[in-house]
């Protein structure tokens, strides 16, 4: 009798294990992560989706081609690929700094285009659940307004998560 | 086949280009869309039909100060029109394999650019000028 109980009460908790694990991984699956690249222009932060990054590159010279755009810096050699790079500073706004040891060529890839953004730091890739990332808020002026798609907060600090292939677009236009 | 025929074979897919740089940025044209290269020494570089490179490409900022300009003639062009470049560099044979096209980008900001590739020779980058688009 007494061992009857006992099995009874081992398999209630192994089964009350079982659900809580099947809960838990409930819970994990309607958690959507989303991958952000962190990074600095200017005196701001700004996010990637971290689906559209291929590759953190060190800066390095960035080629000059005559006729581009001020949006443009240039091209850059990547191991054989010739990438166009696009300046943030100038995409965002921001006043124009010069390249420091902390400076980085983000390479980005959306809607078939390929290209680096100059940017003055990568500060962090996370990952954050998606409802962490807020509608942008309508006071944001354009042509930034055109590209970002979110806000959300790294570290105390307001940070715009931008499109990459709306910036492509835009740009492109 | 002859040796002389076997040789032609492997070299078809070569292309010999002048090469020279204008504020630090590296240009190359094919040799074959080129009818003469004069040195002009003292001579003035201007003049009717005469335009200089970094016009024709739109480069900005201030003009660049040809320090030793060379005036080309291109193949097709009228004879009295020519491009003032700076001195050449060198001439060089560049495969297929060390060429790119120019990145999508570039193509779609820039459509009036007369470069049709990049040249990746060591650490340089020589975008190469569609000569014809001069003309």
């Amino acid at each position: 009798m007494h061992q009857e109980n006992t099995t009874d009460k081992i398999d209630k908790i192994l089964s009350q294990i079982e659900k809580g694990k099947r809960d838990s991984e409930i819970i994990d699956v309607d958690e959507k992560k989303i991958k952000l690249v962190i990074f600095t222009a200017g005196k701001n932060l700004y996010a990637f989706y971290g689906s559209g990054i291929k590759e953190i590159l060190p800066f390095d010279k960035i080629n000059y081609v005559p006729g581009c755009p001020e949006i443009i810096s240039g091209i850059i050699n990547v191991r054989g690929d010739i990438e166009s790079v696009i300046d943030t500073h100038v995409l965002l706004g921001e006043k124009k700094p010069n390249a420091t040891e902390r400076s980085r060529i983000i390479l980005a890839s959306a809607g078939g285009v390929t290209s680096g953004f100059f940017v003055d730091s990568v500060e962090d890739v996370i990952d954050i659940p998606e409802s962490d990332i807020a509608p942008p808020v309508s006071t944001i002026e354009e042509p930034i307004r055109l590209f970002i798609s979110g806000e959300t907060v790294f570290n105390g600090h307001y940070t715009s998560v931008l499109d990459i292939e709306k910036i492509f677009r835009t740009i492109a236009e | 086949m002859t040796d002389t025929a076997k040789t032609d074979e492997e070299t078809a897919d070569e292309i010999r280009v002048l090469v020279f740089s204008i504020k630090d940025t590296w240009f190359g044209i094919i040799i074959d869309q080129l009818a003469e290269i004069k040195d002009l020494k003292d001579q003035a570089a201007s003049g009717e039909g005469v335009s200089h490179f970094h016009e024709l490409v739109s480069f900005s900022g201030p003009p660049p100060e040809y320090r030793s300009p060379h005036l080309l003639y291109i193949k097709g062009a009228e004879k009295s029109s020519g491009i003032v470049i700076e001195q050449p560099d060198s001439i060089l044979e560049i495969t297929p394999a060390n060429i790119s096209p120019l990145p999508e980008m570039i193509k779609r900001t820039n459509p009036d650019m007369p470069a049709w590739g990049v040249a990746m020779i060591d650490t340089r980058l020589i975008l190469l000028v569609d000569a014809n688009r001069f003309t």
